[in-house]
């Protein structure tokens, strides 16, 4: 190695590490903010141990993660379906995927209402036969969380399914074994950093659903009212306020990183087996 | 197989179709969040008037209800003061105070109700604010849904209610006018709880629960019968009974230490008589 280029690693190095830095504190800003404005209200504490923020927190969490197994179990064969077929438009059907991450949240919970709403091509039918209707009840702040965050799993797994060598599980044909032994024995273990990477994608991002859910769903304590609309409500309440919302955000954050941090020490212990 | 073929057809067209078609519906989404609408009047009209105000840009933060009047009224503003912008920007007054007071560039705020101000002004962000207009709750119905004919029918077993929340000052009105009622008696001493066991949503915004209505998702929703009047032929509406609601004070007020001479000049111009015929045009009292 020359003396040049070596002063050109320690240029490139500086620039690296200079550009990494900012965006780092970039990102790092805007929560040690909410932190600090959190801590100086003095509040968490007290909210966290509130029913109203417990009862949304709660909903938050289980609504999340029905909506990732859904997105999980519906999703899986259609990832692996993208990835593998050799049919004309597959370029078509990939955008359609991810179409509803382009969707303005509020338009998607427009969408759902015109699908499965009172009123909706679905919905009025439904109304009409059963006197059943999806607004307002948690099965809409779940449909919700599908639509929008779903797709995150979707396109995450198809990649992951796509780069699993096709070799492989034609070896594992030819040595007898079944589909569904390969599928289960070569494919998924292959493919499990993307599963899990878009496992974690799809219940963030249904985590902190908001416009679609405030749409369809509406808010209510208990019933629809989740974190994040628990939080946009707060923000309106005199009483809470700014500071309120602030803190109730912290919370939702830090229960979030709990979760995915839990998770992450899992997930590879139980693909071991 | 055709029909499943064209079914399939169907499904990929319907997202397609979707986007196309969400501009009519986008009432919700211009009113879930803040809206921002820029009005840009007929200036070159009226050049031969002799221009008062320096020519620059204001942003005028007003509440969701007065959405369509001070669009109007900004147009008119701008007409008379060619050079002179205004920007407007909507959404609940909380959530405009909260703005304000965090520092959001404003000059002229305008609030439904009197403790929003007052946030602003205990903040020290504001100085004086004079109230321009007046607004009366009803109750608003979907035009082809006849659940709700009468205030106390809200009450009824199994009617989807929508309110706004409880510190939308919407929202406060229309509790505060459910308690009254309730007290009066005349629906029974339970009215109260049998209005808030039917309500299935508590909407951020006047126009939130508005949308709601007219998406004939809720039965009913209480709303200010100037957006009631908005909506046209797609909302019935339904008269909360005098004696129980208070009318809604609207408050307005040019933002900081030294308000600029334009925003002083909207203020005026909202209280002026002129500002006063728009605001009465879409159903607004005057103070």
């Amino acid at each position: 190695m020359t003396l040049r280029s070596a002063r050109t690693d320690v240029v490139a190095l500086t620039l690296v590490v200079a550009l990494g830095a900012a965006f780092v504190a970039y990102f790092a800003l805007p929560f040690l903010g909410l932190a600090d404005r959190a801590a100086s209200d003095g509040r968490v504490w007290d909210l966290a141990t509130d029913t109203a923020v417990r009862s949304a927190l709660w909903l938050s969490l289980w609504t999340a993660g029905l909506s990732t197994v859904i997105a999980v179990a519906c999703g899986t064969p259609v990832a692996y379906w993208l990835a593998r077929t050799r049919i004309r438009g597959r370029s078509v059907l990939d955008a359609l995927v991810d179409l509803p991450i382009v969707l303005p949240p509020t338009v998607a919970g427009v969408a759902l209402l015109t699908a499965f709403g009172g009123r909706g091509l679905l919905g009025e039918p439904l109304a009409d036969l059963t006197g059943f209707r999806f607004t307002f009840t948690t099965a809409a702040v779940v449909m919700a969380q599908v639509l929008v965050a779903a797709p995150f799993y979707v396109r995450t797994a198809r990649s992951g399914f796509a780069a699993v060598d096709p070799q492989l599980e034609h070896v594992a044909y030819t040595l007898g074994a079944s589909r569904t032994e390969t599928f289960l024995r070569i494919t998924l273990p292959q493919a499990r950093g993307a599963l899990l990477a878009g496992i974690v994608l799809c219940w963030a991002r249904a985590m902190g659903e908001l416009g679609a859910t405030l749409i369809f769903a509406g808010s209510l304590e208990g019933r629809t009212r989740t974190m994040p609309l628990a939080i946009i409500d707060a923000f309106e309440r005199t009483s809470l306020g700014l500071a309120g919302a602030v803190s109730m955000s912290l919370i939702l954050l830090v229960v979030a990183l709990a979760v995915l941090v839990l998770f992450r020490a899992v997930a590879p212990a139980e693909a071991r087996r | 197989m055709n029909r499943l073929r064209s079914s399939i057809a169907l499904l990929f067209i319907l997202p397609f179709a979707l986007l196309a078609c969400s501009d009519d519906e986008a009432t919700p989404e211009a009113t879930a969040t803040a809206a921002t609408a820029t009005a840009t009047g007929a200036a070159t009209d009226v050049a031969t008037a002799e221009p008062t105000l320096a020519s620059g840009s204001i942003v005028v933060s007003a509440a969701s209800s007065l959405t369509d009047a001070f669009t109007e009224v900004a147009v008119a503003f701008e007409a008379t003061n060619p050079g002179v912008t205004v920007d407007l920007n909507f959404g609940s007054s909380s959530e405009l105070a909260t703005q304000i007071v965090e520092g959001a560039p404003a000059e002229v705020f305008a609030s439904a109700n009197e403790a929003q101000m007052a946030v602003v002004i205990d903040a020290g962000v504001a100085e004086v604010a004079e109230i321009f207009a007046q607004n009366v709750i009803v109750v608003a119905v979907p035009a082809d849904n006849d659940s709700v004919q009468a205030f106390e029918d809200i009450a009824a077993d199994g009617v989807r209610l929508v309110l706004a929340g409880v510190d939308v000052p919407v929202g406060d009105y229309a509790r505060r006018a459910i308690s009254a009622a309730s007290t009066a008696g005349v629906y029974g001493a339970d009215f109260q709880s049998r209005v808030l066991a039917n309500v299935v949503s508590e909407e951020p915004n006047v126009r939130a629960v508005l949308a709601k209505v007219e998406l004939g998702e809720a039965d009913a929703g209480i709303v200010y019968a100037t957006d009631a009047s908005v909506s046209g032929d797609a909302v019935r509406v339904v008269e909360v009974p005098a004696e129980y609601s208070t009318p809604a004070v609207y408050p307005i007020a040019a933002v900081g230490e030294n308000p600029s001479e334009q925003a002083l000049a909207f203020v005026a111009f909202v209280l002026s008589q002129e500002g006063q015929a728009i605001l009465a045009g879409f159903g607004f009292a005057a103070p």
